[in-house]
This record gives structure tokens, sequence and C-alpha cells, in this order.
């Protein structure tokens, strides 16, 4: 449902003059064998694992809401968000805490994933377009760029769209689950 | 303006309202102030010349001698003041009561003390210092306008600081504080309509306005403080007469020639044009002032709010108005007068960003605290010290947390109460029989939107007094008592907080509004559109279909207003509106904080919060209350009453819990009117938190209402017993919600395998 909403116009390879705007610092961290990065501007914190409230009947991919300080945070699990199966806790297993502005609020948010890497500088010259997936029902629309570091692969997030299509997506809250 | 004009120097009324002032204003410790003031008693002196003023003369030699008594020996400064006060309150009353051809309102004599009760003490205050915020905003603005020119939103927002100091001042009858807001709104609303150019004169007379309007402010706190009658400023007619001037230059024009009469005519032309003029229109400002202040108090004898003035509702036509000054001098007073001097209480106006954090962290220290008292270390200590300590810093937590927490949480009675009065006032002043009933007046909201809300309120439910509940003829002969009902609820609904303002009147206008909609520009024609669009134009700036601009309302800023604050607290407003039955205004906010009685209860693995209100009773129930229809549809048989069966985990999708029931606990709650039996596994404790959106970036959460944090630092949820128990009733009705059709499923689209 949300393929239309935010697809980003693929752009065709060799005029993507984007990259450059998008050089800078990222935070990559790992969803199984997969490597992911953020704008490390869009990160807050990382946090370890901690216990966190399952909230009933939201969509999937919400695993749950946390305790950062006080303040209560929504911790969407990445992995299912990518139709993978759910995190299971391990000890390299961590919160980002994001934040990112949508639709004009800010947005507070955890995300958790497997691993945490480094922080990685990237140029524009190892920036590519998001590639086309070949199949409308995949929404590439949240992947900023592929780049490429030494022989690593990783797919930068845009992590705005990323979990605003949480949001969007009130017609899934009623069948997580089944009484 | 007093019979006792006087050729040669300026008329005795004229030297005594300087006097007054000054007498109020005058310190006893500041010699300068004293001097002033003896100068003014001397000029008094003079003024009174003749014979038949011999009495009146004495009193002021009396005074120039105690003063000149007071400039040589300080000490007796306090005692001068006093005689001081007292001459020029008694002179007061001979130069308007018996001068004949004074068109004054019998003007009762009043005592050197105006008793205030502590309701109206705090109204004042409460004005006193929004008005002087708005006017601290209104000079930033004018200063800006200054440097780099005007823009239309400031002329907005100026317009609005005046209007609303008009609109409180109105009903606290600060009559010169509403004549000069009147007319400078006046002014202001021609620039709104660009015919007049804020920039020069008219800046320059507005900054003027805020000075002198900012002066008669400090007089009133004063006076309010030590139980003095009102003061009057210095002649204000000098600086109405030249904004009017600085107005009119601009061309009178059809929408804002009539509101330019009422403020600029008081002097000249006594019975104003719109219904409710007060008493403005008569002679000078000076006189009313003084025994404004008592009227609400008297009448109003225990407390505000049973909503229904106590006094017996008056055929309100417009003529009482003009005696209502009458009444306070013989009225008793609530309560004695104890020596008379009442302080307004000082509030701190703190940025509210600071009071979350110290909220945030408070939350923070309760957590380190727990984790300290339950570290094993601790535990195993056998100190007693240790333990007293621990005891107390615990205590401390605990209190400071209260206190965070009732910080930002106030009641919303102190704002409906000020709403039931003023209900009172603008009934009267129109002419028209209002009742207001109060509803839930218990709800807490965040302070920062008590304050907020004020605001819109005001307005809305000024034009329900004026424009929806009808004059009661009119609504005799459409069948509908004489008394027009104007009902204000707050409560809770969902995540929300809501505000509702009924009335019972003639509704909304629809035809008017799309006519004016169309002269304003606003819509092309009414074609296509439904009736909640055109209800909804109301809320467009600059819009009002009054047909008459009254000091009530009428301007169309209103709305404008109402809107804007509600949507800067990300709340809505919505309108029903019936032709002949009322218009309802909803106004819907968020619930950003507010604390709860709770209930925390297990299930499984997890824990969550019932609020106490929804909670009939708990019970372990026996094996033959429960009983089964078609073994889906449990019921919990309670003493002869069979109440839905309701299992938490499965609704939750939880695993863990215990199934049988008379192992487990069941909850009965109660929502929208229903009753129904929560099975959970068992009741932990009962304590009081503060409810947390859970985050926006969740989407619906379906029978959650928010969270709270624990005491062990994890979030607890706070259930939303209205969904749970409206979610039985559908099942009831045969819509079996559980189990949505999985083709709607969205699941699909959002795979992505990079």
């Amino acid at each position: 449902m949300n393929a239309d909403v935010h697809k980003n116009d693929p752009a065709s390879p060799g005029t993507w003059e984007a990259a450059s705007a998008l050089a800078g610092k990222f935070m990559t961290f790992k969803l199984g064998n997969e490597e992911y990065g953020i704008e490390i501007l869009k990160v807050r914190e990382i946090i370890g694992l901690m216990e966190i409230t399952r909230v009933p009947r939201v969509t999937p991919w919400i695993r749950g809401v946390i305790n950062l300080r006080g303040k209560v945070v929504p911790v969407v699990d990445l992995r299912v968000k990518f139709g993978m199966s759910p995190t299971a806790a391990t000890e390299q297993t961590v919160i980002i805490v994001v934040q990112c502005a949508i639709g004009g609020r800010e947005l507070t948010m955890g995300i958790l994933v497997d691993q945490v890497l480094e922080v990685l500088p990237l140029e524009a010259s190892q920036i590519e377009p998001p590639p086309s997936f070949g199949t409308a029902e995949v929404d590439a629309g949240f992947i900023l760029g592929v780049a490429k570091a030494e022989k690593r692969v990783i797919f930068l997030l845009d992590i705005g769209k990323v979990l605003s299509a949480s949001e969007a997506l009130e017609m899934a809250t009623a069948q997580t689950a089944q009484a | 303006m007093s019979s006792n004009a006087n050729p040669q120097g300026r008329a005795p009324g004229a030297i005594l309202e300087e006097a007054a002032a000054a007498a109020v204003m005058a310190d006893a410790s500041d010699p300068e102030s004293l001097q002033r003031l003896a100068g003014l008693c001397e000029e008094l002196r003079d003024a009174f010349r003749r014979d038949s003023d011999k009495a009146m003369r004495d009193l002021a030699t009396s005074c120039v001698e105690a003063l000149s008594r007071a400039a040589a020996n300080p000490s007796e400064a306090p005692a001068a003041l006093e005689v001081v006060n007292d001459a020029v309150t008694r002179l007061q009353g001979e130069v308007h009561h018996p001068a004949p051809a004074a068109p004054a309102e019998p003007r009762p004599q009043t005592s050197e003390r105006v008793d205030r009760d502590p309701d109206t003490v705090s109204l004042f205050g409460d004005f006193l210092q929004e008005s002087s915020e708005g006017l601290s905003r209104a000079d930033q603005i004018l200063m800006a306008v200054e440097e780099s020119g005007a823009s239309a939103e400031h002329v907005n927002s100026l317009f609005r600081v005046f209007h609303t100091i008009k609109g409180t001042a109105g009903f606290l009858e600060l009559q010169e504080v509403v004549e000069l807001a009147h007319t400078t709104e006046t002014m202001l609303n021609r620039c709104r309509q660009n015919e007049l150019k804020l920039e020069g004169a008219p800046n320059d007379l507005c900054l003027e306005a805020t000075a002198v309007m900012r002066a008669m402010l400090d007089a009133v706190k004063v006076a309010v403080e030590q139980s003095l009658p009102f003061s009057h400023a210095a002649d204000l007619s000098g600086l109405l007469a030249r904004i009017q001037a600085a107005t009119e230059s601009a061309g009178p024009t059809e929408e804002s020639a009539k509101p330019a009469a009422p403020a600029a005519a008081p002097r000249a032309e006594p019975p104003g044009p719109p219904p409710a003029p007060k008493r403005a229109a008569a002679p000078s400002a000076s006189e009313k002032p003084a025994p404004a202040p008592a009227p609400p108090p008297a009448p109003r004898a225990p407390e505000v709010l049973p909503a229904r003035a106590p006094e017996p509702a008056e055929p309100a036509a417009p003529a009482p108005v003009h005696a209502a000054p009458a009444e306070p001098a013989s009225a008793p007073e609530p309560r004695p007068a104890g020596d008379g001097t009442v302080k307004l209480k000082d509030t701190v106006k703190v940025d509210l960003e600071r009071v979350d954090s110290l909220v945030a962290m408070i939350g923070e220290l309760v957590v380190v605290e727990s984790m300290v008292v339950n570290a094993p270390e601790i535990v195993q200590s056998a100190s007693p010290r240790v333990r007293n300590c621990l005891g107390q810093l615990a205590k401390v937590t605990r209190d400071l947390q209260d206190v965070g927490m009732r910080m930002r949480m106030v009641p919303v009675s102190g704002v409906f109460q000020k709403m039931a009065r003023l209900t009172r006032d603008l009934g009267k002043k129109a002419g028209k029989q209002v009742r207001m009933q109060l509803s839930g007046e218990t709800t807490e909201m965040d302070r920062s939107m008590v304050e907020q809300i004020a605001d819109p309120l005001v307005h809305l439910i000024r034009n329900a007094c004026d424009h929806g509940i009808e004059p009661p003829d009119v609504r005799q002969a459409s069948g509908k008592s004489a008394e027009g009902t104007i009902r204000l609820s707050a409560y809770h609904e969902g995540g929300s907080i809501v505000i509702e303002i009924a009335d019972d009147g003639r509704g909304l206008d629809r035809e008017a509004i799309v006519q004016k909609a169309v002269r304003q520009g606003l819509i092309r024609s009414a074609e296509g559109m439904s009736d909640a669009d055109v209800d909804a134009l109301i809320f467009a700036p600059g819009f009002s279909t009054a047909k008459k601009v009254t000091e009530i309302s009428g301007r169309g800023v209103g709305m404008d207003v109402v809107k804007k604050n509600v949507e800067a607290m990300r709340g809505r407003v919505t309108i029903q509106s019936r032709t002949g039955h009322g218009t309802t205004f909803k106004l819907v906010l968020p619930l950003t904080l507010a604390i709860i009685d709770g209930m925390l209860v297990a299930c499984g693995q997890e824990r969550y919060i019932v609020p106490t209100l929804s909670i009939v009773e708990s019970l372990r129930p026996d094996r033959e209350m429960l009983v089964s229809m078609a073994e889906v549809n449990e019921m919990v048989n309670l003493r002869g009453q069979i109440l839905p069966l309701l299992r938490l985990d499965r609704l939750f999708g939880l695993s863990g819990a215990r199934s049988d029931p008379t192992q487990a606990l069941v909850v009965v709650v109660e929502g929208i009117g229903h009753r129904v039996g929560l099975l959970v596994d068992e009741v932990i404790s009962q304590q009081q938190v503060v409810i947390k959106t859970l985050g926006e970036g969740l989407g619906e959460t379906p029978y959650v209402a928010g969270g709270a944090i624990l005491s062990d630092g994890r979030v607890g949820l706070i259930l939303n017993i209205e969904q749970i128990v409206s979610l039985s009733q559908r099942r009831a009705a045969g819509r079996l919600p559980q189990v949505v059709p999985h083709a709607a499923r969205p699941a699909a689209s959002m795979e992505v395998r990079p």
C-alpha cells in the first residue's frame, strides 16, 4: 500500500547527482549478513538492548516501547520491517535511537539492529543510486543509495521514510495479535 | 464634565481624579510623591472657591495641612495619607453626587475599602498578568514594525492583544481600560482592512496606548491589593481623540465606521449605538470604575460553580445594566472584610521546556533511587544508618516526584469558573438569560494547555452569548424555555481531552455565513459545499457574521483565535450545529501529560495499568459464576448481572497467562455506560502514574491509552477501557473485530529485500 506513496523516481545510473549531497558520515549496522547505513546526523545515541514493553495490536515491526530516561520511545524491529525474521536478542543487539522530522514533527524512535559496526565516511564517488528491484511490489523508496567500501556493499537508508511508513500503516494495526 | 466647572482653573472633578490617583500611588516613604499630592490638594482647595463649596474646601484644606505636617516630619506621612485618602473619597462622593446637571448615574459613596471576594481577586491577578504579557508582546511587535514595516500578521497579533484585553477588562468592568482598548482596536481594525497604514502616527499612538494602559493596569493592581476603589488615570480623552482622529483620517467605510462610533463617541453622545453599550457612554470615564468591581462579587454569594447565577434571573432587558452600579453599595459582602488587604498571588512563568526537563530528570532520579535501594550490596547491608538514609531518600524522591507531577497538571475548574462568571456577565450585558452548566471541572490538564485554552473559551462563550442564544422572547416564541443554556464540559475521550461548549441557541446561520464569505471573497459560491464545509468558514481570519459590532463580540477575530490556539496545542476544533437547536464546539486536545490513579495488573509476562476510575470492583470468580455461550462467548454472573468476560491475554495475544478464571482475577470495568469483566492474572498494586504518549511513530494503538514509567523503570501501558468495552459491545452486536479479514492486510507491499 505504501509502494506508491513513498516511491522515489528511480534515478537512472550515470545521471545521478544526489550522490554528492549524500556524501558524509554514516552509521553502519548489520541486519543478518547485510549492511546498512543511516546518516550520522539522524542518530541520537546507541543504547544496549533493554527491556521492551510490547504494545498489543500495532504493526508487527513495532517491537514495543522503551523508557529512554523518562520518555517513552517506540522501537522498530527493522528486520521485521524488511520482511526478515524478528530480531533475536544477542549480546550484540542494540537499539539505535534516531531523531528525524516526519511531516514537520520531530520523531524519536529506536531501531533494533543485530550489530552496530562503525561510523563510516563516504565520498560521493562511493555512492550509487538505489537499484531498481524490478518489481512494483518492492519499495525502494527508503533506500537513498548504495555505497561500496572495499568489498562491502552498504544500503543507505532514508530512515525518515522507513519510520514514517510505519506510521502510515494504520490498517495493519488490527491484526497483529489474534486473540 | 462636571457642573462645578471652574472658569479659571481646571474643573475640581478633574483635579480630584488626579489627586485620587496620586493618593493611591503615593508612598509614605517617598517625599516626592507626597509633594506632588500636596500640590494637587492645594489646587483642589483653590478650586473650591465658592461659598457653597465650603465643606469641600475644608476637606481639601485639611489635606494640605496634613501633608505639610508630613513634609516637616516624615513619621507623620502615613497618617497624612490616611487623611488624604479619606478626604478624597468623600470629595469624590460630594463632587459627583449632588451635581445636578451631570448625567452621571447615581454613584454610591464608596467607603475607602472595597471588599472583593477571593475569586474576583484571583481573576484580577490573572487578568493583570495576561495583560501585561500581552502589552509586552504588543511593544515588541510595535518596535519590530517601526524597524521593518508592518505585516498583516503583525497587525493581527496587535489587534488580538487589544481584543483580548478589552474582553477581559470588559467583564471585570474596568471601563477606562475597555475604552482605550476598544479605540485602539478600532484603529488597528482599519489597519487590518488596509485602510490605514501601521506606521508613523498610528504606530506611535499604539505605543502610547500600551504605555498608558500599562499605567492603568498598575493602578488597578495597587487598588486591588489594597482593597481600594479604582482610581482614575489622568484624562484619557486626549489620547482617545487622537487615536480616533488617526482612525478617521483614512475615511470612514461601512464596516469600520461603526466600531469607531461607540469607542470615540462616549463623551460626545451618551447612548452609544450598540444594544449593550455599557455605561461607557455616560459622561466621564472617571466615574464608573470605582463601583464597578463590586457588583460581581456581591451577588455571587457562595461560589460561582452552581452555574445558575444565584440571584433570581431578572427579566433581562438591557435596562438593568444601568441600574447595576447601584447594587453593590447595599449588597452584603460574602465574607467579613477582615483587615481588607489582599495580596495578589504572585506567579512565575517558567519556560515549559525547563519544567519538562525537570520532570524528566525526576523520573530518572526515581529510577536510580530504586536501583540503589535494590542493589545487592545495599540489600545485604544491615547498617541501620544506611537503611535510615535510604528511607529518607525514598521519601524525598517520592515527594519530589509528586511536586514535579503537580507542577504541570491543573484542573480545568479555574478556567471553567471564570467562564461561568463570564457567561453570567455577558448574558446580562446582552439582555439574555443564560445559564451555564459545568461538568468535568476536575479533569486535569497540562497547565500550559489550561492557559492556552482560556482565550478560545472566552471567544466561544462570547459568541454563544452574543449570537447563539436568542433573546428570551424569541426563544419562547420558538417553544424553548426563556433561559438559554451553555454547557461547558471536559472529559477524556480516547487518548484526548475534550472540552465541549454546547449552547441551545439558534445554531449557525449557514445562509449568512455563505453570503458573508462570498462578500469577503473567501468563496465564489456555496455550490458543492457540505454543511460542515460552510461551518468551517467561520474560522477564516477576519470573518464575522455578527450584524453589528458590539463591545462583546462581533469582529470576527474570535474564531480565528480559537482555531489558532487550539491548533497550536496540536488539537482540533469541530463544530456541530443544528439550526434552531444550538451549536456544539468540541475542542479535542491531545493528552500530553496527565496523571491518573491506576491499578497495576499482571497478565502473563506483561503488566498493564487500568485507570482506577474505570474499575467497579475486582474479584476471583467461583466456578458457578462462569457461564459461556457456544463455548467461546464467556460471561460472568455477578450477583445476577451477566457481564461479558474478556480475557486480556487473548485480546492482546499474550502467552503464559492463567487460563483458569477461578485461579485468576476478574476486574469489572465500566466504560461508555457498559460493564465488562476483564480477566487478568492478578492486581499488583495501585499507583499514580503520569500518562505519557507512546510516541508518534506507533500509529494507532487500539486498547492502549498511553504509557507510564513504572517504578522499576519499565514502560507500563495504560489500557483504554472505553475501547475495550466497546469491543465487547460490538462483539455482542455480532461484529467480531478480532477476526479481521486477512485480505485487508497490507503485508506484501512493505517487504523489501535489498
